[in-house]
């Protein structure tokens, strides 16, 4: 697998946070590159599944380890390029 | 611990049987007549008949005896269950998005797979599930919970539980075997604890005129609520990345969504600001700091959730008023 573009750490931070983080960020990336970003709030893994669905982005990868997951995703030409990030985020 | 297989429910000892009927060797009470009168009342929505039925402390303990008194076997509990229930899977079978059991293994196991899904609403096709893990010599467990008294009552099942809570009820927990049923009492130190004549038959009684009057006003304003749950669906749609848990031919009442980039406990208390109480399945408002495993087992959004059991007898003022401040509440909650 290719090396992420962008390197993420959200530990110790809470849902919807670490999603949040994600969405902003991944708005520094490329169309077609990917994004890694490492959690270790129970609620990313479902989260981020959820989120990539909803955006249209495209979940890669998960893995654990003893600090947490670290998750991989593509980001795509989505339909809304802002992710739906409210105004002022 | 360990019993063998008995026709009927026993317990340990012997001289103290778990017993849907009354003791012919004790003198029967003055209200053994308006109990006896409830416990026909609560058979006749389950379609069973009062003996097959067993009234227990809470719903909780009996989730977990209905399930756990069947032959002991492989358990094969669907990832929706109850915690309870999941608790004693060796197997957890997995569901679609919209919370349906997907095309599993079928075998000689016990599976426990709930009608009416208490959290999202979706209902199971429990008789068909049923004849078909009957046809493979399977056994089944089903949380009968939160359909009772609404829908018809499914009947392919072995053993079931229900949660009076769900309608209204008191703190109370009812069990029902099929006569055919082979149940054994998994916790015999503790049967004097629970049983028919443990559990104070006022709540029985209770639970009966609960039932029954939760029931009327299910009839009554079944499509009254239907509508609004359309109408939420409609309005989440409109705003826009709100993730709607369950299936839009579920339960009416119950209703899950998530709000993208909000807090679960903020949209919680936004609306109780409002005058709502709605629950959350949000991480931030579980005393462990997991999500709802029901969320994580169906894929849909975890944070920013909102749980709405919506009363029948609820006035259309008050609908009205939630479809009409679910907007700004959203915003607000996903700017601050």
């Amino acid at each position: 697998m290719s090396t992420p573009a962008l390197e993420i750490d959200t530990s110790g931070l809470r849902c919807p946070l670490p999603v949040l983080a994600l969405a902003r960020r991944i708005l520094e990336i490329p169309i077609g590159e990917t994004i890694a970003m490492t959690s270790d709030d129970p609620a990313a893994g479902p989260d981020v599944h959820a989120w990539a669905r909803m955006t249209g982005h495209t979940f890669l990868h998960e893995e654990s380890n003893g600090h947490g997951t670290r998750f991989l995703v593509r980001r795509e030409a989505t339909q809304d390029p802002m992710n739906g990030l409210p105004e002022g985020i | 611990m360990t019993q063998g297989p008995t026709k009927g429910p026993t317990q340990g000892s012997g001289s103290f049987a778990l017993s849907g009927g009354a003791d012919p060797r004790q003198p029967q009470p003055e209200w053994d007549s308006p109990v006896a009168q409830a416990r026909d009342e609560i058979a006749s929505h389950l379609g069973v008949s009062a003996e097959e039925l067993y009234f227990l402390g809470d719903g909780p303990l009996a989730h977990t005896l209905a399930l756990a008194g069947l032959a002991p076997r492989e358990r094969w509990v669907s990832a929706i269950e109850r915690s309870e229930l999941l608790a004693q899977a060796t197997k957890t079978l997995p569901v679609s998005p919209t919370g349906h059991l997907l095309e599993c293994e079928m075998g000689p196991s016990t599976y426990s797979l709930g009608w009416v899904n208490g959290e999202i609403g979706t209902i199971q096709g429990i008789d068909s599930w049923g004849a078909r893990i009957h046809q493979s010599a399977g056994l089944l467990h089903s949380d009968l919970s939160s359909g009772l008294g609404i829908l018809p009552t499914p009947h392919e099942w072995d053993s079931a539980s229900i949660d009076a809570r769900a309608f209204g009820g008191p703190t109370l927990g009812i069990m029902a075997l099929k006569s055919r049923t082979r149940w054994t009492n998994p916790l015999p130190t503790l049967s004097p604890s629970f049983g028919q004549f443990h559990v104070d038959q006022r709540m029985v009684i209770e639970a009966a005129v609960a039932l029954k009057r939760y029931s009327a006003l299910a009839a009554t304003h079944y499509e009254r609520i239907s509508a609004f749950n359309r109408a939420l669906r409609a309005r989440c749609a409109a705003i826009g990345n709100i993730d709607i848990a369950g299936d839009p031919a579920g339960i009416p009442h119950i209703i899950t969504f998530s709000v993208l980039y909000a807090q679960g406990e903020e949209l919680v208390r936004a609306f109780a600001l409002e005058g709502f109480h709605v629950a959350s399945g949000s991480a931030c408002m579980s005393t462990n700091l997991e999500p709802s495993h029901v969320l994580s087992a169906t894929g849909k959004l975890t944070h920013g959730n909102v749980r709405l059991t919506i009363a029948y007898d609820e006035p259309d003022d008050s609908l009205n008023r939630f479809l009409e401040i679910l907007p700004s509440i959203v915003e607000g909650v996903r700017q601050s």
